[in-house]
């Protein structure tokens, strides 16, 4: 390849990547971040020592056929997929943008059930047969005090239910 | 002068000869094979994604998003035995190329899977090193092309200050965002804030997360802020010399340590692209000759066949660090032998960066000495 091109790539290369990142600010903004992208994740967050420090963390609510309760961790459900996608999978799938507003339900295919129960049913056999599912959000705070934490408080933000779509 | 200074930087700052690329080639290849393991946890690893239903499929924009739902199991143990197979074949350098491109691709579109129901892992540069070295000489030595004169073209080191320019600019985009987030104010702990959620909130609580936990001083989290942010920005600046390439990747190595150490977070594919930067190749690429000139049999095909296979059955069914694993089980979700192999590349990143600052300030005195040097006198 000649010296010319050679130079043409790197002038490309050197506009390509700034316009990507605004792009992908852009994006990121508005849903989620695109892929693929040339960035490194920024964990912008600060953490001011004197405040208390909320959590968001969710639990799934199983009732099996006898009307029996369960509580589920997140990792008991998606077992199998790697625990570094857990959350995101929550924040993502079980938050925002899947859920019907109208109906405060996801909405999931036969299939989709279908997995749920088997995942339910492969780490709790005693939830049989799966009867109705929901998340629950909770915002955890926890009180940040002389280097320790200890939590202080929970409270419910919001709960759906999981079911067939119609 | 503008232009001069430009091409001075793109063909002459990273001196890399074919031999010394063909090396690093073999590097890498053996990296994918038994670091990133095709097929296992937790990096090429696609298989868990068989039995998914389509609702879990969030793809981000981007090409995925034309797609609807994950493929069925037997697309992805194609498509791990695809990158086991074309990791050996550039292991051998057979039609070295061609073999890059594939590589690059395949392992971008099993990641493109992966990253298809919310969380995306940023190690987009593992398969943009063959796709962008498919362009230089890393086939050209060492290699079965050679042997079958099928050798590409051979001056072409340029995807190297490429790779380093995509490098210095994503650790950029790492370090902007947090000055952007206050990480630069004194009354803000960012770095112990993140470690209290992964500690408390994430159950990271390996190594020595707790001890840092418990350490009561302002100076030093201030200290730790700031030091993150002057070495991610600072190092879009490294890409222009290769003596600060290297420093800011043995750096980097120790930053990942230390991440390793307090998050429990490791970032095992970005060590190859560090690798790069850091390592000897010419003396490697010379080493590695001069055993293939004492021991002809490496030549032969039939050897070069049987090794091949072996290899493929071993990254395939025996990952050698996968055993590892099974030593010690941490509370975290990081795997024992991502620490064994961070705790190598510490000890090597520790001796090259002190021997780099050892040269960097005896040559620097010397100028000085020269300069105040005056035979008249």
């Amino acid at each position: 390849m000649s010296r010319y091109y050679i130079r043409l790539i790197f002038i490309g290369i050197l506009i390509f990547l700034p316009l990507q990142y605004a792009l992908v600010g852009i994006i990121g903004a508005h849903r989620s971040e695109p892929w693929p992208a040339f960035v490194f994740p920024g964990f912008k967050n600060v953490f001011h020592a004197e405040e208390s420090v909320t959590i968001s963390s969710a639990t799934f609510v199983a009732l099996d056929s006898a009307g029996n309760q369960f509580e589920l961790e997140p990792a008991d459900i998606l077992k199998g997929i790697p625990v570094s996608h857990h959350g995101a999978i929550m924040r993502y799938q079980f938050k925002r943008y899947t859920i019907d507003r109208d109906s405060n339900t996801k909405f999931v295919s036969d299939e989709g059930w279908e997995w749920f129960q088997n995942q339910i049913h492969k780490n709790n056999p005693q939830i049989t047969p799966l009867k109705e599912l929901y998340v629950e959000w909770y915002d955890r705070v926890f009180i940040f005090d002389e280097m320790e934490i200890s939590p202080d408080d929970s409270r419910l933000t919001h709960r759906f239910e999981i079911k067939v779509a119609p | 002068m503008i232009s001069e200074k430009f091409n001075k930087w793109i063909f002459d700052t990273y001196p890399f000869q074919p031999r010394d690329l063909a090396a690093y080639r073999i590097f890498y290849s053996l990296f994918i094979l038994f670091v990133l393991m095709p097929g296992r946890p937790s990096y090429l690893y696609y298989n868990f994604m068989a039995d998914l239903p389509s609702d879990l499929f969030f793809p981000p924009y981007g090409p995925m998003f034309l797609l609807s739902g994950f493929p069925p199991a037997w697309f992805y143990l194609l498509l791990e035995t695809g990158i086991v197979v074309t990791a050996v074949l550039l292991l051998v350098g057979y039609k070295t190329r061609w073999i890059s491109l594939l590589l690059g691709i395949l392992i971008l579109i099993g990641n493109g899977f992966s990253y298809s129901m919310g969380k995306i892992n940023h190690d987009i540069i593992v398969p943009l090193i063959p796709l962008f070295m498919a362009f230089s000489g890393w086939g050209a030595y060492l290699s079965a092309d050679k042997k079958l004169s099928d050798p590409p073209p051979v001056d072409s080191s340029w995807p190297v200050p490429a790779i380093a320019i995509f490098l210095g600019f994503m650790m950029f985009t790492a370090g902007f965002p947090k000055i952007l987030g206050g990480w630069l104010s004194l009354e803000s702990f960012a770095t112990y804030g993140h470690l209290i959620n992964q500690h408390f909130i994430n159950g990271r609580t390996d190594f020595l997360s707790a001890f840092f936990v418990g350490l009561d001083s302002p100076v030093f989290w201030v200290f730790l802020d700031y030091a993150t942010i002057l070495f991610e920005v600072g190092f879009l600046f490294a890409v222009f010399s290769f003596k600060w390439m290297r420093i800011f990747c043995c750096l980097a190595v120790i930053f990942h340590f230390s991440v390793m150490m307090m998050l429990n977070i490791s970032f095992t594919p970005n060590l190859i692209v560090y690798a790069l930067f850091i390592f000897d190749w010419r003396r490697a690429g010379v080493n590695i000759e001069l055993f293939i000139r004492k021991n002809a049999f490496i030549r032969e095909p039939r050897f070069v066949l049987s090794a091949g296979s072996l290899l493929i059955l071993t990254a395939l069914f025996f990952p050698p660090l996968y055993w590892l694993n099974s030593l010690m089980t941490l509370q975290s979700d990081m795997l024992f032998y991502e620490t064994v192999v961070l705790s190598i590349f510490l000890i090597l990143a520790l001796r090259i960066l002190f021997r780099t600052l050892t040269e960097m300030v005896l040559s620097s005195s010397l100028k000085l000495k020269v300069k105040s040097y005056n035979p008249h006198v």
